[in-house]
């Protein structure tokens, strides 16, 4: 037998006793069968019975309330919930970033500083061995050319890594 | 060997031993780890955009009380989201360090070769005139190897014991964040619930979208008890046919035009609910096609949030794994990572070219 108005006034009724509590537990699943339930209320309910269409009307009404304590209870009470803890772990990561940067820092100037001592050494020894060739020689003016050469290609290497 | 090359030799040892550690440790890679890093931290802030975007959309046409109530939770939403937008820029920075310590480490190896390199040319000049050079060459070399070995080692070692102390703030971050992307999901679940109605409440004339779709069905069901009854129709009119083949009387053959009228008239009829059927699924066909957008826009939302929310386990356990091998001098693989950051990408792709579409 087709429903009447009073039916489908009645099945509404059921449904939104349903939704109201199921946003009053703020229970997601409760919620979105009670949302899935209304859509089906519209969906199925013939139009064409003098008053249904504002039944719908209340049915659709009622979704959207469903929907925003759904929207609310996700995007702000639950995400709240977990605030607190969020400033902490930001310090955290923020300060050990920090510590990492410094020990790259650290690195780098051990670094330099490993290379700038070996090479200031060898270009000591350099310039001394230098100054104790005979340049009056071939070789010794040789051997002083490719010194001077060999000393600016260690300073210039210096100069690069410090950089 | 001269007395100088042998204190050049002795002095160029010592520079490089001094910086020298025994033990060799290399770094391991850790560029996946921040690649990973980057693309976990974009897809959680394109998921605030994107949960934002779609509440403008969902409650544009809303009645003016649920639609401001819609606006406060959007407003809430940004503001508690803005410190897990801070907490990914954090999670950015310190994988950024990581990288560091692991560059300066490796570019240590790259000072000490280029300087041995310089010295290779000095002992290429000596050699014109002191045949011993090349025992410098070697010293050097060995120096150099030394100092990329402590480099290396330095490295690892700040390296997987900074994240070894970090890893309980990974898990509780990974956990959060995980928690956080679960809820917009809910909320993208919610919408996604919602839009479809939005759309079955719009008007098409004076009439609701859902009430066309009424229309439609009660049509439907129509053409179906249609059917049964012209194939009913259609049974009596054989039967009746058959009836006055074998007994020509006029009870028999007024019986058969009667069937014969019954069914012209049914066949009528269902030709016009087939024409009103197309009418009316005309009429629905651009709310179906809304429809069906919204749905898959939505569902690939969904998708590549809980993507995100479970790359985030497997980016705890990729810090924890990268902590180990540092420390354990252990080879490291992170493929599970790097295929969660792929997989987050082609979504966001999707999802760009859907929104294109």
């Amino acid at each position: 037998m087709a429903k009447t108005f009073d039916d489908y006034a009645s099945d509404l009724e059921v449904l939104l006793g349903g939704a109201h509590d199921a946003m009053a537990a703020r229970d997601d699943a409760l919620m979105k069968a009670a949302h899935g339930d209304l859509a089906a209320f519209i969906a199925e309910s013939n139009d064409l019975v003098p008053g249904v269409i504002e039944l719908d009307d209340v049915a659709s009404h009622s979704m959207r309330d469903i929907t925003l304590v759904r929207l609310g209870k996700a995007l702000d009470e639950d995400l709240d919930a977990t605030s607190a803890d969020l400033a902490r772990l930001v310090k955290q990561f923020s300060n050990q970033a920090a510590v990492n940067d410094s020990a790259a820092a650290a690195l780098r100037l051990e670094r330099v500083k490993a290379v700038t001592d070996a090479a200031i050494t060898a270009v000591d020894e350099m310039k001394k061995l230098r100054d104790a060739v005979d340049e009056t020689t071939p070789d010794g003016k040789k051997l002083v050319k490719a010194l001077r050469d060999a000393i600016d290609a260690v300073v210039a290497v210096q100069k690069a890594v410090a950089t | 060997m001269t007395p100088s090359l042998a204190r050049l030799r002795r002095s160029g040892i010592l520079a490089f031993a001094l910086v020298a550690a025994g033990a060799c440790r290399t770094p391991p890679d850790v560029s996946s780890f921040a690649s990973a890093t980057s693309d976990l931290a974009a897809s959680i802030k394109t998921s605030e955009r994107t949960v934002s975007a779609e509440l403008t959309t969902l409650a544009k046409a809303w009645p003016k009380e649920q639609k401001e109530l819609a606006a406060s939770i959007a407003a809430s939403f940004q503001r508690q989201w803005s410190a897990r937008d801070a907490l990914a820029d954090a999670l950015l920075e310190y994988s950024a360090s990581l990288v560091a310590i692991v560059q300066a480490g490796n570019e240590g190896e790259q000072s000490a070769r280029a300087l041995a390199g310089s010295f290779q040319q000095l002992c290429s000049a000596i050699d014109v005139a002191m045949p011993p050079a090349g025992a410098v060459e070697a010293a050097v070399n060995l120096g150099a190897s030394l100092y990329a070995k402590f480099a290396q080692h330095y490295a690892a070692t700040t390296l997987g014991e900074g994240m070894r102390e970090m890893q309980p703030y990974a898990d509780e971050a990974s956990k959060l964040l995980a928690g956080s992307l679960s809820s917009i999901a809910t909320g993208l679940d919610a919408i996604r619930d919602q839009i479809r109605q939005n759309v079955e409440d719009e008007l098409v004339g004076d009439e609701k979208v859902s009430s066309e779709r009424n229309r439609l069905k009660v049509l439907r069901k129509r053409r179906v008890d249609l059917l049964g009854e012209t194939e009913a129709v259609r049974e009596r009119t054989r039967a009746a046919r058959a009836d006055l083949a074998s007994h020509p009387t006029a009870e028999t053959e007024k019986s058969l035009a009667q069937a014969g009228s019954a069914l012209s008239a049914l066949e009528s009829e269902v030709a016009s609910v087939e024409a009103s059927l197309q009418t009316q699924t005309a009429i629905l066909a651009p709310y179906d096609a809304r429809e069906t957008d919204d749905e898959r826009r939505l569902s690939t939302e969904i998708e590549l949030v809980m993507t995100a929310r479970d790359g985030l386990a497997t980016w705890a356990s990729a810090h924890a794994r990268i902590a180990t091998a540092a420390l354990e001098k252990r080879p490291l693989q992170v493929d599970d990572l790097v295929q969660t950051a792929q997989q987050i990408r082609e979504l966001a792709r999707a999802l760009q070219a859907g929104r294109k579409d």
